[in-house]
């Protein structure tokens, strides 16, 4: 039973998405298009989660690792004849490079984790405020790069060709992986650590936590998830261009993970699935509805709108989320002693 | 010599025009402990404004346009951040997201997505010719602009009543309060400057492009972040230098970077600052109480 | 009025712990009344609720017969109510001269010059230093500077949170000096020490408070000598008790 109640964090969250994507395998296949996309949404910001959650450190561009993520998914898993028509100009082993789905998933993902550990040099040793905003500097750096470096990415134009891989059951599967990582992590060592952190630096490192080396493996383990959200995404749609990964995206994970409640697991899931489900509405209501005899014109923008309204009215009056940063609890009543 | 003293005159007017967008958000910053995202959006309202306000003669329109952003800013702060007040900085930093988003998102509704074009006068795209060197007229009105705001507002900040009792504020909010300094007064004026600026700057950079785009000031507030943060948060003159300090930067980038990889301009330069960053990461973030030096 | 300031069963939180757990107290127009407590008993607590920094969960403050209801402490500066708070806190990035104007703007003071010279007068170190920045004096030299930036608000209520606190004993004098001259220049005082003999030397009334409660209350004559402040501050069973 104490078993039982340990995973349950985990486990009940994979109860409650198995159930959607089930119940979603006999709807429309519009209804499962926006569950696989709910359920991308939940690998990012269980990724976003992972560092900004457990560190206290809002990063403000974690999704450059879907961005990279994505384009290393084209890269590797792009048909070669294909790739070579798309991608003239790619040097010559990563025009060669192909790989299977799943062997490209790990490969993108410990890629991508790479770059952050690259990144988490510089990042982790900034003051949390400051680290925030070098995040947005490092979205916008990639967001140029993508746009300009025609060789790798295809510039500003849409990349295309990348094969549909990702159904239901794979962002499901994917889904449940990386919420069990993220559970793994944040009950482990290094995890405990930098949660201490987060509540009080200042006593976390009086007792010798070395905050910047916790910070920079969260950071890392943020990118890997991240990175294989970007590689769910890039095979669910199967073309992209550099605008999917700057500040719509950005908004969106930042507005789940804090309605869902900053601080838990739990918070960034349901953050996402709540919140997806709710664009959803809000963007019915964009394109236009019918209620009886009343019509909505449709407004391009106007989802984007009724979220931002939604969040800020979320932040002035519940501001813990939905959560309020707790995990998912597993009440059994106790067998009184005989 | 001379494309050097070109070099100077872009670097000084691109730096002139960094300090206006810092000085922006280091000032509500200093009061507030916030980082107005939003700025940029105020930026952009000032933009669409001037579209909006295309027909009038141009002291009108710029006069007009500036109005419609301190009102906006105004409005904004009394819906968004004032029920926000207090709040940590981790939640004021992510509500500020929120409005920006919120405002962007309300552009694109009501202009749509597609860049919309403001003519300005044609003198205002002219040079003016001394010797061999090419002044933009826009240049020396963004210079000249710059001289005159940071003029008024060190007149402002060290000789009138309001100014004192900011810079108060800004060093100690709460004690502030305990001699008589109205918060919602330093707030708002605070809010009605950053607009004014907002307001210029939104001005200089349509001048520049030609152009209105709902999401023109992300790249802007940007950068007014990062200079903010080299210059010392919460430092008035601070946010000025590292304003300058950017442009001299970025000209410089501009011109030793080979053209492969001049697109990359910008990304260049927020390396460089992350780099300086890691160097001085204490010396540099460190909120210091000698707030608003002006 | 005579009865200035008075206080009804006020409870005062921070998150779940209780600060002050339902205290009363009086201040007559013209008295000087102390307020000491060992640490944690409340004391600045009070002060800042007074002021209205912090907002009670029960019971009343009135000011001059009015309650303060949820006014603001500048909205209170100008009924009449000033806080030298602890620490002194005074802007070390404006000059002396700008400390002392800034309480001028808030218009009860009919004469802005030549109140800020009166201050002047009592404090000579201030005229040395006017055009420096305040962050230059000492310790001893703040505490007269938040002094006189907090009556150059012409209170009628003068608050004080631990003016002698960090200070030399010949500099803790003198800030004692210039408040006996205030009580004769008819200025309410209601000043929070730690230092309990000369607290209770210099008021006409005392009241001790511990954990959030008045445990006593007395004047000069009573409180003097007596064990039971002792007590308060250290617990029953104390040295000597």
């Amino acid at each position: 039973m104490r078993i039982a109640r340990a995973i349950w964090p985990v486990v009940g969250l994979w109860v409650v998405l198995a159930a959607i994507q089930i119940f979603a395998s006999t709807q429309s296949l519009v209804f499962q298009r926006d569950v696989v996309d709910m359920l991308i949404n939940v690998v990012l910001v269980v990724g976003l989660y992972t560092f900004a959650g457990n560190s206290g450190v809002l990063s403000f561009g974690q999704m450059s690792f879907m961005a990279v993520g994505a384009y290393a998914t084209a890269i590797l898993t792009i048909p070669q004849i294909q790739k070579g028509f798309l991608l003239p100009d790619l040097p010559g082993f990563l025009a060669d490079a192909h790989l299977a789905t799943f062997p490209a998933a790990i490969v993108v993902g410990l890629f991508t984790a790479a770059v952050a550990a690259v990144i988490a040099l510089p990042i982790v040793r900034l003051a949390g405020l400051a680290a925030s905003l070098a995040m947005f500097a490092v979205l916008v750096i990639v967001h140029e790069v993508a746009r300009n470096w025609d060789a790798v990415t295809r510039g500003s134009r849409t990349m295309i060709g990348v094969p549909t891989n990702t159904t239901g059951t794979v962002a499901l599967l994917w889904a449940m992986a990386m919420i069990a990582v993220a559970f793994a992590y944040q009950r482990s060592n290094s995890g405990l650590r930098l949660r201490s952190a987060r509540e009080d630096e200042f006593a976390a490192r009086a007792v010798g936590v070395d905050v910047t080396r916790e910070r920079a493996i969260a950071f890392v383990l943020s990118g890997f998830i991240i990175g294989i959200g970007g590689f769910l995404y890039a095979q669910f749609q199967g073309a992209f261009d550099p605008n999917a990964f700057f500040t719509e995206i950005t908004f969106l994970t930042i507005a789940m993970l804090v309605i869902g409640g900053m601080k838990s697991l739990a918070g960034a899931v349901i953050g996402a699935a709540s919140v997806s489900l709710l664009t959803n509405l809000f963007d019915s209501i964009e394109n236009g509805l019918d209620l009886g005899p009343v019509h909505f014109g449709g407004r391009p923008g106007l989802s984007a709108l009724l979220l931002a309204s939604f969040f800020l009215a979320v932040l002035v009056w519940r501001r813990q989320g939905l959560t309020g940063g707790r995990e998912l609890q597993l009440r059994i009543p106790r067998r009184p002693a005989a | 010599m001379t494309t050097f003293l070109q070099h100077c005159i872009d670097a000084i007017s691109l730096g002139s025009l960094y300090a206006l967008l810092a000085l922006g958000i280091a000032l509500i910053f200093g009061i507030m402990r916030l980082l107005n995202f939003a700025h940029g959006e105020l930026i952009t309202i000032g933009g669409y404004s001037l579209w909006l306000f295309r027909d009038l003669p141009a002291l009108l329109q710029i006069a007009a346009a500036v109005a419609v952003v301190v009102i906006a800013a105004l409005i904004i702060e009394r819906i968004a951040f004032r029920p926000l007040r207090g709040a940590d900085g981790a939640v004021l930093l992510v509500s500020s997201f929120a409005v920006s988003f919120l405002l962007q998102s309300l552009a694109i509704v009501v202009f749509g997505s597609r860049a919309k074009g403001v003519a300005l006068p044609d003198w205002l795209s002219s040079n003016v010719n001394v010797g061999s060197l090419r002044i933009p007229v826009i240049s020396i009105v963004t210079v000249a602009s710059a001289a005159v705001l940071l003029s008024a507002l060190g007149y402002f900040f060290n000789r009138t009543p309001m100014g004192v009792q900011m810079r108060a504020a800004a060093e100690n909010f709460g004690t502030a309060r305990l001699v008589g300094v109205r918060a919602d007064s330093v707030i708002t004026t605070a809010f009605a400057i950053s607009a004014l600026l907002a307001g210029i700057a939104g001005f200089l950079l349509v001048a520049q492009g030609g152009t209105v785009t709902a999401n023109m000031g992300t790249a802007p507030v940007l950068i007014a972040f990062v200079a903010t943060i080299i210059g010392g948060l919460g430092s008035l003159t601070g946010a000025v230098y590292g304003g300058y300090f950017l442009g001299v930067v970025t000209v410089v980038l501009q011109v030793a970077l080979p053209l492969s990889l001049r697109p990359y301009r910008d990304a260049f330069v927020y390396l460089a600052v992350i780099f300086v960053l890691l160097l001085r990461p204490q010396g540099i973030i460190v909120l210091r109480t000698s707030l608003l030096r002006a | 009025m005579a009865e200035l300031l008075r206080i009804e069963g006020l409870d005062v939180r921070y998150g779940r712990t209780r600060a002050l757990q339902g205290i009363s107290l009086r201040v007559e127009r013209g008295e000087a009344v102390g307020l000491i407590g060992p640490n944690g008993a409340g004391k600045t607590t009070t002060l800042k609720t007074i002021a209205g920094v912090l907002r009670p969960t029960a019971g009343t403050v009135t000011l001059d017969g009015r309650p303060i209801a949820g006014d603001g402490p500048e909205r209170l500066v100008r009924r009449g109510l000033s806080l030298v708070p602890e620490g002194r806190q005074i802007f070390t990035t404006l000059t002396v001269a700008e400390n002392l104007r800034l309480p001028t703007y808030c218009g009860r003071s009919k004469d802005p010059d030549a109140d800020v010279e009166r201050e002047l007068e009592r404090f000579p170190v201030l005229r040395r230093y006017f055009d420096q920045p305040a962050g230059g004096l000492s310790g001893g030299e703040q505490q007269m500077l938040a002094i006189s930036r907090a009556l150059l608000c012409r209170p009628e209520l003068l608050l004080l949170d631990e003016p002698s606190l960090g200070l030399a004993p010949k500099v803790v004098d003198a800030v004692f000096d210039a408040l006996t001259q205030l009580r004769s220049e008819g200025v309410t005082v209601l000043l929070v020490e730690q230092s309990a003999a000369r607290t209770i030397e210099f008021a006409d009334r005392t009241y001790v408070l511990s954990g959030g409660c008045v445990e006593l209350e007395g004047t000069r004559d009573e409180l003097l000598g007596d064990d039971r402040i002792e007590r308060a501050y250290f617990g029953a069973g104390a040295v000597g008790a």
